[in-house]
């Protein structure tokens, strides 16, 4: 057991050493684009804090509602925050724990398979937590700041609230990427697709076919909604660590010292618990797991009948360069099923929207101009802010995950804006079928006017455009080939930079986009003259601010693209 | 084939290559040696346009690099120290993938993938994914993709590394036809009786300088018995008692 425990401190020590010198070994020019980008990124996250600060504010000015939905949308904020650090870290532990060439090494030494699953178990929970936690700080400080805590409050909200929250979903996860190893490692990728589909397709038929229930709440009006929030804060017994958290907050807030120190204790002791059983669950079924995916047979590279007839179907219309490019595109893709999850995924997220949006009628009564507007709004900035998460998780490592065959690419006769042009095309095209498809399904369920559905196509267009160059562009920028795990390079700070300008500049427009539509909510509603010129002012702005965020991170990356190879 | 003028570059507090000047005739099988870090591979790099130089020009059959890299790229097939490929392709798919890149069309390449694989004996592989490939494997397939598209010039870093004796001979044979037929060839190598039985005109570089060019007989002295005594004796650090002789 001592020697047991001197090894996992010997390899935790490595793993340090190793994170240690990737930093020291970075070059003067990228440790000076890093600096750059945290210092932008501090600027954006001040923002943010500025933003929240002003949320919390508004909020508390509201009589009786606003206190009810501060604490309605922490339960909702961590709950978003369990379910995406969990499904993050299932996805980076399927990578991170059955790493070929490090695994391949570590097996062979006189060293346990439980050791090395758990110095693995702490690094993905590092890897696949830290980005989410550096976003969730700007929203914590302003609490803080806002409510006034004391400062030995910070303390007991990251040790105590914070950190066993990212225990626990981590190692569900990591729980999940065992299981997930474990039964469907020896499967073949044809099995996989088609049970991916399967599922995927059950569940959205179900949540179609769910009997909705409830009233609508224009019928019941403000009151029904407040006794709605109160209702959902009698749960003070739950155990779910969403519900938990978001009570270690208010009891903050309330003073309620007594409260707050239940909270964390079970918030820890329920993190211990986890973390315990996830490793003695990892000892038993690490090694196995690995086995399972590791006795494959090395796997033909067929191409099927169906990418043979598209790609002669494209023939006359792209050239042979650009085919060639989409063709190793979607045949790595095909073979690579860690990026199926996460596609799954989002399709997944995508569906339960749209379920959920062509619900809303029946909740919510749409044939007053007033409800009408705001869902029309509300879904334009969702759809919006979709396609920023979308683009900074899988737009950003496109260009990282030609990996270290970019040498390749950079001794053929290839023009580099080639190359460039064909990753904005097939980062773009699904990503205007997933946001122009929840803006029209949106505005067809809400049927507004033609005008109204014209503009905001039109805007989701533009806007959609603009997040891929963006996030192309810092792509290019932030380059790392020596990267294979698409979710560990979204997590670089070039990553996480990048999210962060995209969410910024999606906060810019969306703002642009309302004030025409506020201007046509206001001449419907009380007639008048058509505020022509103001309309046109807000477009031209609308299409000024698209056209910079669209050429400049594509000519910046360009010439990222064009100079030495950094492999 | 091959004109470097001037060819510097520079690394963050490093200078890789000082002043290179050489030149390369059209159909010469050329060595470049060098100690470890004396500037071979980024000799290599340079030529092939993966890096852009501080100052000096590289010129390709006549066609400057850093003016017109697409057309100097048109005429190199590229073999690299360590082959990284796409390694959920096939071989066939990624050869093909090499082939359109330097727009060819199936009619003119298929005919030429058959000759090659069948030469290097790797028929039986070309389907499976690059992925289940051996380090000589690899090395025979990126050769294949370099030659696909029969190139003015073949820039090899280390090309018989990782290659099975039988391997390694197909290799040579192809390459000597290709220097016959009027191919340039230009290649790194730390195997100096490669060297010694395949140059025509070999180059020795060392912390970044030229420091002898010419032909075997023309590189070693009267008390080099070969090839590796010679280099030896030209790449030799002098010693702490020399350099202030020197003084």
């Amino acid at each position: 057991m001592a020697i047991e425990f001197k090894l996992l401190l010997l390899l935790l020590n490595l793993k340090a050493m190793e994170m240690l010198g990737n930093l020291r070994s970075l070059k003067p020019s990228r440790l000076l684009s890093f600096t750059v980008s945290g210092v932008i990124a501090a600027v954006i996250a001040f923002l943010v804090y500025r933003f929240d600060l002003f949320v919390f504010s508004y909020l508390m000015g509201v009589p009786e509602l606003g206190r009810l939905v501060i604490a309605r949308f922490f339960e909702i904020a961590f709950l978003v925050f369990f379910l995406v650090l969990m499904i993050s870290t299932a996805l980076t532990a399927l990578s991170m724990l059955y790493r070929e060439d490090e695994l391949s090494l570590l097996l062979t030494l006189p060293v346990s398979s439980a050791t090395i699953f758990t110095v693995k178990y702490f690094e993905v929970i590092l890897f696949s937590s830290w980005a989410l936690v550096a976003l969730a700080v700007p929203f914590i400080l302003s609490y803080a700041v806002y409510f006034k805590i004391n400062f030995s409050a910070y303390f007991t909200i990251f040790a105590g609230l914070m950190l066993p929250l990212v225990l626990i979903s981590g190692s569900v996860g990591v729980v999940g990427a065992l299981l997930i190893r474990l039964l469907l490692g020896g499967k073949s990728r044809r099995w996989l697709f088609k049970w991916s589909a399967i599922v995927l397709l059950i569940i959205v038929l179900t949540a179609t076919a769910l009997k909705l229930s409830g009233t609508r709440v224009s019928e019941k009006g403000l009151a029904y909604l407040i006794s709605l929030l109160e209702d959902s804060q009698t749960d003070q017994n739950s155990l779910l660590p969403h519900k938990l958290i978001s009570r270690g907050f208010l009891s903050i807030l309330e003073d309620r010292w007594d409260q707050l120190q239940r909270v964390v204790l079970t918030l820890l002791g329920m993190a211990a618990l986890v973390v315990l059983l996830t490793l003695d669950l990892g000892k038993v079924l690490y090694y196995r797991s690995w086995l399972k995916g590791s006795d494959r047979a090395p796997t033909k590279g067929r191409s099927s009948a169906l990418l043979k007839i598209s790609f002669w179907t494209l023939k006359r219309w792209i050239s042979p360069v650009y085919r060639a490019l989409f063709r190793k595109d979607i045949l790595e893709f095909r073979r690579y099923p860690l990026q199926w999850g996460q596609s799954f995924l989002l399709l997944g997220f995508w569906a339960m929207y749209v379920v959920n949006f062509v619900n809303i009628p029946h909740y919510f009564n749409i044939d007053g101009y007033f409800w009408k507007m705001i869902f029309y709004y509300g879904n334009f900035c969702f759809a919006c802010f979709f396609t920023a998460a979308l683009a900074g998780r899988f737009v950003f490592p496109i260009i990282s995950l030609e990996g270290q065959a970019f040498w390749l690419l950079k001794t053929a006769p290839l023009a580099m804006e080639s190359f460039l042009w064909s990753k904005f095309w097939q980062a773009f095209l699904p990503l205007i079928f997933l946001s122009s498809s929840m803006v029209i399904i949106g505005n067809l369920v809400l049927g507004v006017d033609t005008g109204l559905q014209q503009v905001s196509l039109l805007s989701i267009i533009i806007i959609t455009i603009s997040l891929t160059s963006v996030s192309l562009g810092l792509g290019a920028i932030f380059a790392d080939f020596s990267q294979r795990n698409p979710m560990k390079i979204a997590n670089t700070p070039g990553g996480i930079l990048c999210i962060f300008i995209s969410l910024t500049f999606v906060v810019l427009l969306t703002t642009v986009f309302a004030w025409p539509a506020y201007l046509h909510y206001k001449f419907t509603t009380f007639q008048g003259i058509f505020p022509l010129n103001e309309w046109i002012t807000a477009i031209i702005i609308y299409i000024a601010l698209g056209v910079v965020a669209t050429l400049l991170p594509l000519k910046l990356g360009l010439k990222a693209l064009n100079s030495d190879l950094k492999v | 084939m091959i004109k470097l003028e001037n060819l510097t570059k520079d690394f963050i507090r490093l200078r890789a290559l000082d002043g290179l000047d050489l030149h390369v005739k059209k159909g010469e099988i050329f060595g470049f040696l060098g100690p470890n870090g004396a500037g071979k591979t980024t000799t290599i790099r340079l030529i092939t346009g993966l890096l852009q130089p501080t100052f000096g020009r590289v010129i390709i059959g006549g066609i400057d690099m850093a003016e017109r890299p697409r057309h100097a790229k048109h005429q190199i097939g590229y073999v690299p120290d360590h082959p990284f490929l796409y390694d959920r392709l096939s071989g066939r798919e990624f050869i093909e993938f090499q082939a359109q890149l330097f727009l060819l069309k199936p009619d003119n390449f298929k005919p030429k993938l058959d000759e090659l694989t069948d030469t290097l004996s790797m028929d039986e592989w070309l389907d499976e994914r690059i992925e289940s490939y051996s380090r000589g494997m690899r090395q025979k397939i990126v050769m294949v993709s370099a030659l696909i598209h029969d190139p003015q010039l073949i820039v090899l870093d280390e090309p018989l590394v990782g290659l099975d004796p039988k391997a390694a001979k197909n290799v040579k044979d192809i390459l000597l036809r290709r220097s016959e037929s009027g191919t340039t060839i230009f290649f790194s190598t730390h195997t100096l009786s490669l060297a010694q039985e395949f140059c025509h005109n070999m180059a020795i570089i060392n912390h970044g300088r030229l420091i002898a060019q010419g032909t075997y007989s023309e590189l070693i002295e009267k008390q080099d018995p070969d090839l590796e005594t010679a280099f030896l004796r030209l790449t030799e650090e002098p010693s702490e008692a020399e350099i202030q002789d020197g003084d």
